[in-house]
């Protein structure tokens, strides 16, 4: 046979194939989203999400950021010193926090993660830092707008995977930062209709319409996203729980029902966030600011 | 010197008559003015992203560039036996290898250049300022670069038995010294032992390209460039390596029969 003939038939037999097996595939994978995206990527679209994901990280850090090769160097040198820890019976050195925070102002890096090219180890080593981004700066110390280099990046992340919450969260946190509140609004609504039970984004968006002075909306969406935070979070196991959004969905919550005039409830709210959260004591505080008839604004 | 630039100037004259170059150009320009139009959230002064893009294609075009027009050059001689009368002109083996060296980085350059000069409008529309200073160091420091990529693919075609190879191999090569050599240091810490030693000697000898590809991330976060003593240092290191591989080619183009 001739070998032109051959590969007709194998096309032929392997688009066969495909049309019996990927709709079989299609439902199995339960997903009804059906963009070129995905048709043309599959699941290898979310790895290209991820990258672009940390690509937004490292413009934040203004192109200093440890490659994949420095970050398993710093993983051994991690596991060598606490195995020295442990072997001596010596507390560990502190566990870095991860990286997955919004960079805002309050930003919190400690020193050994700022430095983590470290010395240089050749004097070829120290010539080479000429041609690199050797220092630690975030990008919106280079003026008021830079932040919105990271934009593109998280925009492209939400494309390839729109079911990755962080990249409009993180969008719309940036956006408003800058100011463009109607994009951030936007944005978030996008990331909402393809992730209709997120809470994380409900929360994003109740933060659009308090900045707006639509308290009506804010107070609506904010408690729908603490019954969405009940109905996914309440069955897992307490330290399984997403508790760091809750605290702030309920804080929200009694700033809304503060700023409706409606202490009672910003106090019973503020009740709730005194169960979960890791300082009572501030907590209390805030109970007296809103029963002398403050705004919490400052939370 | 005159052999030298007449023969240079063929390799020059061959690439302006090749729809390499411009099939190359046209794709970059397409993809960057693509990515251009995005509408990224109402603002069209976001201008990193495309920098960081455009960068990155013309890191990939010099490339394909540079070895593919270096790679067929002692090849095409060879086939056609073009080489016999042009070595009974006189000319010698060096000055043949010299001649188009200097063809193929000029070559280069001269579309390198264009590439540069259409980063710096479609950057400068976005931005509204135009660090030429910056532009300019980035160029040359990728020039020289370019002077060590194609003399290792004039090596290259002393060396391997047909273009093909040559091209995949030192596009390999020229990949593998962006990607890992800035790391290799790093690596060969971390292994320890008799592999690590081999890693770090690797480390020192392979050429570094890198230096000049890095630069793409101090433009696109607007850092300052080395100065002219960093930059002189490097342009010397180019100069010095590219010396050093020419001059391995010659020693084995010298001897070798150049029936095909």
């Amino acid at each position: 046979m001739r070998p032109q003939l051959t590969l007709v038939l194998l096309l032929v037999a392997c688009f066969t194939v495909a049309t019996s097996v990927d709709p079989k595939l299609h439902v199995a994978a339960g997903s009804d989203d059906s963009s070129a995206l995905t048709r043309f990527m599959g699941q290898g679209r979310k790895l290209f999400a991820n990258h672009f994901f940390i690509r937004s990280d490292v413009y934040f850090h203004s192109g200093y950021y440890p490659s994949m090769f420095d970050q398993v160097a710093k993983a051994e040198n991690h596991l060598a010193e606490s195995a020295a820890a442990q072997k001596g019976h010596e507390p560990a050195a502190a566990e870095e926090d991860d990286h997955d925070h919004k960079h805002g102002s309050n930003c919190n890096h400690d020193e050994k993660e700022h430095d983590f090219l470290g010395k240089p180890k050749d004097f070829m080593d120290a010539f080479s830092r000429h041609f690199i981004v050797s220092q630690y700066t975030h990008l919106p110390e280079k003026g008021t707008n830079a932040a919105r280099e990271i934009l593109p990046w998280l925009k492209l992340a939400a494309q390839f995977d729109p079911n990755k919450i962080e990249s409009y969260t993180v969008g719309a946190f940036w956006l408003r930062d800058l100011g463009r509140k109607a994009e951030a609004e936007a944005f978030l609504r996008e990331g909402l209709r393809k992730n209709p039970h997120s809470y994380e984004l409900m929360l994003e968006l109740g933060r659009c319409y308090f900045d707006r002075n639509d308290f009506e909306h804010a107070r609506n969406i904010w408690r729908l996203a603490m019954q969405r935070w009940r109905e996914q979070e309440n069955a897992k196991p307490f330290d399984k729980q997403n508790r760091f959004v809750v605290e702030q969905i309920l804080n929200s919550l009694a700033r809304v029902e503060a700023r409706l005039g409606n202490r009672e409830q910003a106090v019973e709210w503020l009740k709730v966030v005194r169960k979960v959260s890791p300082y009572p004591e501030e907590i209390d505080k805030r109970i007296e600011e809103v029963r002398a008839g403050q705004l919490l604004d400052s939370h | 010197m005159n052999v030298i630039w007449a023969i240079a100037s063929v390799v020059l004259k061959e690439m302006i008559r090749r729809k390499d170059f411009y099939v190359l150009f046209v794709i970059t320009a397409l993809i960057t003015l693509v990515m251009g139009s995005v509408n990224i959230f109402n603002d069209k002064s976001i201008a990193g992203y495309l920098k960081e893009l455009c960068l990155l294609l013309i890191w990939i075009c010099s490339l394909v560039i540079a070895i593919s027009t270096t790679a067929r050059q002692l090849y095409a001689e060879k086939e056609n036996r073009t080489i016999f009368p042009l070595l009974a002109k006189p000319v010698s083996r060096a000055q043949l290898l010299l001649g188009k060296f200097l063809g193929c980085w000029i070559a280069s350059g001269l579309a390198l250049l264009l590439f540069y000069v259409f980063l710096a409008v479609i950057a400068g529309s976005r931005e509204h300022h135009w660090p030429i200073g910056s532009y300019f160091t980035a160029f040359v420091l990728h020039w020289g670069a370019l002077a060590v990529v194609v003399a290792l693919a004039l090596l290259g075609s002393i060396i391997f038995a047909a273009p093909s190879s040559n091209m995949t191999i030192c596009f390999i090569v020229a990949m593998g010294i962006i990607w890992i050599e800035p790391h290799l240091n790093t690596v060969a810490v971390a292994t320890k032992g008799v592999l690590g030693s081999l890693m770090y000697a690797i480390y020192f000898i392979v050429p570094r390209v890198d230096w000049a590809f890095s630069i793409r991330e101090l433009l696109v976060f607007d850092n300052p460039l080395p100065g002219f003593a960093v930059s002189g240092g490097a342009l010397l290191f180019y100069a010095g390596y590219t010396a050093l591989v020419l001059t391995a080619a010659w020693l084995l183009f010298r001897r070798r029969a150049l029936h095909t």
